[in-house]
This record gives structure tokens, sequence and C-alpha cells, in this order.
């Protein structure tokens, strides 16, 4: 053993530098962290943005508001529900896109009750 | 003279077998664990494929899902089987070309099992679809300094046998151990501050995880696995490394290279637009100093073409310095503005990345745990048709992987660009090739569990008592491995420099 590079003063020293060293950008990222916004959870620009946007948001909603007839919607939709419900159902125009799987058809007994 | 020669032979000897005996448990629980966490990573990486061209198979099995078992696959692959596999072969290097015996194996071994320990957890946490969905990093974030702190008690005595050791020379394979170990904790630990820590916007997250994913590799996988390369390719052929000048001029331009890469993966996000250029342009330049240490080792072989043949770690070694150099070239190509385009989103970056990991690291790995096991159990491979089945298999296993997610990420690629066709075609473009990957997934998994029994009875101390190492060509005629023997003559050049 070369003892004037290899000794347990060396060996401890080197340790702690070792360990600053593989942990130094970790401790710079503690230290220069809070300078770059790290720690701040709330932005502010995004907060001021957000009011701003909400603002827009209630003038929106209040503009829908005021532009609604509740009235007339619901007079249309009377008049909807009603004639769907006096119409009889009929055998429609449309093609019927596929067959009934005969598996699905000999379930659909199975729930039936016994006679 | 020649008595004192011969007397410091023997010490030199005696020295070895101190190392070896000192770094025994460590490194072998570091490769057998890491082999073991590579048989599962091959499992999920086979499932993983599977779903992406059959999303039915193992539905029934929530936890893998593809999302989940995709991210377990890379995750066991990169914490589980790779930097376990880098951080045995750090601390023998380290340790055999500093010249000092390790004094701290039981807190390495201790630090290996705490790695081991994150790695699981994280692992598990994935597949309960708990993981944190950061490409590269998809443990929870309590499982990171869990595992920063094993990799400071693994590594920290390599750094102090670096300082410690004998005044005189400093080796390529040095440069490159120093470099990675120093790396990856300024990788490491910026990627997880600003992406687990810091508030940051998620797009700069996304970014930086791109970052961390490129340099991991090319800052702390690639070195490991080319000072392994620069310390086998002399040491086996006995011949001095081909340039000392291209060796250090390819070592400072990875390192002023690969810092640089990562973030050509958001090429065209709202991020600044230099970030993704500057990525794309590293990834193109990368090809310097892949061109610089393959011609260097490839000359150092060079003309010892029946030692490259015999020897199963130099055989690994080579593969993996050309798959370096295929590396370098594959990357120059699909990193230019109009490729990147076209293959941003699809296969292409999964089969590069199992290039990098699997063909370049993991090949030169194998080759180093088939020079370093013989000597720290102090016993020979059992099987060479063993090696030669792991050696074949793995090869045409990576090629595969490699030239199915290329080539179908390009069709991919090709299919999203060509707005006149419907998405689905797209898909039916790139699920014949998804086969094609799942196969070669298949082939490692045969190749893998070669190598993990192999291994595994290495480390029961069921290896031959032989002082003939175990070789791909056979020389006698009665028994392929010559007479058996007490394992007694390690490191004199004519029993080990041809492993």
């Amino acid at each position: 053993m070369d003892h004037t590079r290899d000794n347990p003063l060396k060996r401890f020293t080197a340790f702690w530098v070792a360990l600053v060293l593989v942990t130094a950008f970790g401790i710079a990222g503690i230290v220069l962290g809070p300078f770059f916004g790290g720690g701040d959870k709330e932005d502010p620009a995004y907060t001021q943005k957000s009011a701003e946007r909400l603002g827009v948001r209630r003038q929106v909603e209040n503009a829908s508001e005021k532009a609604l007839n509740r009235e007339a919607l619901d007079k249309a939709l009377a008049a909807g529900s009603k004639s769907l419900l006096s119409s009889k159902p009929a055998k429609g125009a449309r093609p019927v896109p596929a067959e009934q799987p005969a598996d699905a058809a000999k379930d659909s007994t199975k729930d039936q009750p016994a006679k | 003279m020649a008595e004192t020669t011969s007397i410091a032979d023997t010490q030199d000897i005696e020295l070895r077998a101190s190392i070896d005996r000192s770094l025994r448990h460590p490194v072998m629980f570091f490769f057998t664990s890491g082999a073991v966490w590579l048989a599962l990573a091959i499992v999920l990486g086979l499932v993983a494929s599977a779903k992406k061209h059959s999303p039915e198979f193992l539905e029934c099995f929530s936890f893998l899902d593809a999302g989940k078992v995709d991210a377990a696959h890379m995750s066991a692959l990169v914490y589980g089987w790779g930097a376990q596999a880098a951080f045995g072969m750090i601390i023998w290097f380290m340790a055999r070309l500093s010249r000092k015996t390790c004094t701290a194996s039981g807190t390495i071994l201790f630090a290996g099992h705490l790695w081991n320990f994150g790695v699981m957890v994280g692992v598990g946490f994935i597949l309960a679809g708990e993981g944190s969905g950061v490409a590269y990093m998809e443990f929870p974030m309590p499982v990171w300094p869990v595992l920063f702190f094993a990799f400071i008690l693994i590594t920290v005595w390599s750094l102090i046998q670096f300082q410690v050791r004998d005044a005189g020379h400093v080796y390529v394979s040095q440069w490159y151990l120093l470099a990675a170990m120093l790396w990856f904790p300024w990788v490491f630990i910026t990627a997880w501050f600003f992406v687990f820590v810091l508030d940051g916007n998620p797009v700069m997250v996304a970014g930086i995880a791109s970052w961390f994913k490129a340099t991991l590799f090319l800052l702390f996988f690639l070195p490991v696995a080319l000072a392994s390369a620069y310390y086998l390719a002399p040491k086996v052929t006995g011949g001095p490394v081909h340039s000392y000048n291209l060796a250090l001029f390819g070592f400072w331009a990875l390192a002023f290279l690969g810092p640089w890469a990562g973030m050509q993966k958001l090429m065209g996000a709202p991020i600044p637009q230099f970030l993704p250029y500057a990525g794309a342009a590293a990834m193109v330049l990368i090809l310097i100093p892949a061109i610089a240490v393959g011609v260097n080792i490839l000359k150092t072989v060079i003309g010892q073409t029946d030692v490259v043949a015999q020897s199963p770690s130099l055989r690994f070694t080579a593969f993996g310095v050309v798959a370096f150099v295929i590396f370098g070239v594959l990357s120059c190509g699909l990193h230019t503005t109009n490729a990147l385009k076209m293959v941003q989103f699809s296969y292409t970056g999964y089969g590069m990345d199992i290039l990098g990991l699997y063909g370049v690291f993991s090949l030169c790995a194998f080759g180093a745990i088939y020079f370093i096991v013989p000597r720290i159990t102090r016993r020979e491979w059992l099987s060479r048709r063993f090696i030669r089945w792991h050696y074949y298999l793995s090869l045409y296993g990576v090629a595969a992987i490699v030239v199915c997610a290329i080539v179908g990420g390009v069709m991919q690629g090709a299919g999203i660009e060509d707005v006149s066709q419907p998405f689905g075609t797209m898909s039916r473009f790139a699920s014949s090739y998804g086969w094609g990957v799942t196969l070669a997934w298949g082939f490692l998994l045969f190749a893998n569990l070669f190598f993990c029994l192999h291994l595994l009875l290495m480390w029961a101390r069921l290896g031959r008592r032989s002082s003939h190492p175990t070789l791909l060509k056979s020389h006698h005629a009665s028994n392929p491995h010559g007479p058996d023997g007490e394992v007694d003559n390690y490191d004199t050049p004519t029993a080990s420099s041809a492993h």
C-alpha cells in the first residue's frame, strides 16, 4: 500500500468529498429552487388569468340565462312529448344493421319466468 | 532480476485474488438479481408488445393493462436489470483498475437489497395503477430518494478507491466509470427535482422527462458499457488500446454531446424552439463518438479473429460496440427534421431505446459478466452450449426487435402523415411489425433463461473446477474444456486472457 496516497485520513476526506460531489446538484436544487419559484405552489400569473376567465364565464352564463325563454322551451318540449306518445310504433324505412346473434336470442329466453 | 519479477507477479496475483474475494458477494448479488429482473422485464415486454397488436390478450387481469405493463416493463429493464448490472461492473472494474480491495462489501450488499426493495415497490405500484405516468420515472415519488440513497452507498466506495489509488496511469475505463458515477447523480437529482419536487409547467416536466430518458442512457449506461469494452478488448487480446487520442476524443465528444440530447421528443410542443433542435442536433452528432469508439475498439481486436470467436466476453463486447455504431448511424438518420416529423409518435423511439439498452449496454454487460464471474467464484462456466445459445438468441432477438420497431415505426409514421387514409390504415401497417416484436421478445426470453440458470448455478459455486476457461470453440478431442483441476492459475496470460 502506498501510504502517501492511501491512509485513513485520505479515505475519510475522499468519502466526504464524494458525498458532496454526488449530492451537489441536490444541494444546489434546494438552495436555488425557491429563487425559480420552485416552492411557490400558486402561480400568480395563472391566478390573475383565472380571475379574468372566471369573470368572462360569469358574463357568458348571465347572458345565456337572460336569453333563455323557459316558457317557450317547456311548451315546445310538451308538444314534442305529446306527439311522441300519440304515435304508434311502425316499421322503419332504414335497414337493420345486423341480425341478432343466435346466442343472445337463447340467453334472452333464459331470463323469462317458467310458465 | 527474474526472481524479483516472479515475486512481483505473485504479489500481483494475490492482490487481484483478494480484490475478487472482497467483492464476491456484492457483485454476484447485483448480477444474479439483475438477471432475474431481466427475465421479468422480458416477460412484461412480451405482454406489452402483444397488447399493442392484440389488445384483448390477458384482458382479464386489470394489473396487466397496456399502460401499466409497458411502464413496468421499461422500469424493470432500466432499474431492475440495467442499473444493477452497471453497479456490479462499476465496483469490480474500479477496484481492479485502482488496485484496491473493497472494505465495505457488507454496506454495498445492504444497499443492493435496498435498491431491489425500491424497484420492487416501484414496479408493484405501477402494476397497481399508482405509477407517476412520467416516462422512465414511472415509480411513485417516495421511491426515488430510496434509490438515490442506495446508489450513494453502492458507488461512494469506488470513488474513494479511485481517489486513493496508487499514483500512476489512469485507464480509459476509469474515465468512463468515474464520469458515469458523477453524471448519474446529476441527471437523477435534476430530473427528480424538476419533475416531482418543483411545481413546474407540465410541458416542461414532459421535456425534462425526455431529457432524463436520453441522458440516463448516454451518460450512465453507455459510459459503463464503454468502460467494460475498453477494459476487455485489450485485456483479452493482450494488446494495447489502438489509439489513446481517439479514446480521449470519443470520451469528450460524448461528454459534450450527451447532456444536450432528449428534448427532440417535444418537437412542435410549446417550449422554446431551440431545445428540440438542440436535442435533435446532439442525437445526430452522437455518430461522432460512436465512430470514434467503434473504430478504436474494433481496431484493438482486429487481427485477433480467433480470440474474438473463442471468447464469450469479447464476442458479446464486440457485438455491443457494433450495436453502438449502428445506434449512431440510426440516430443520425432518424433525428433529422423530416424524419422526426414522421417517427415522433411511432414505435421507432421504442426500437432505439431497446437498441441502446439491450443492443449496446446489455450485450457489453453480458461480456463483462462472462469475464468477471469465473474470477470471483473461482469456478468456470458450466456449458459452452448455454453461452452459445444465449449469444445467438440475444443477437437475433435484439436485431429483430430493432428492425421491426424501427421499420414498423416508420411505416406507422407514414400512415399518420398520410391524411388521405383513415387512421385504421396506420394501425394495420404497424400491427404486423408488432407481431415481429412479440416474437423477438420470445427469443430474448429463451436467451435469458439460459443465462439466468447458468448464472444461478455459478452463484451456487456449481461451476467447473478447471484451470481452463470455457471457450466457444473446442481444442481438446477428449474433453472440450481440457483436463479438469483446481482453479489455481487465474490471471496468468494463458488461462485468463482468453475469457
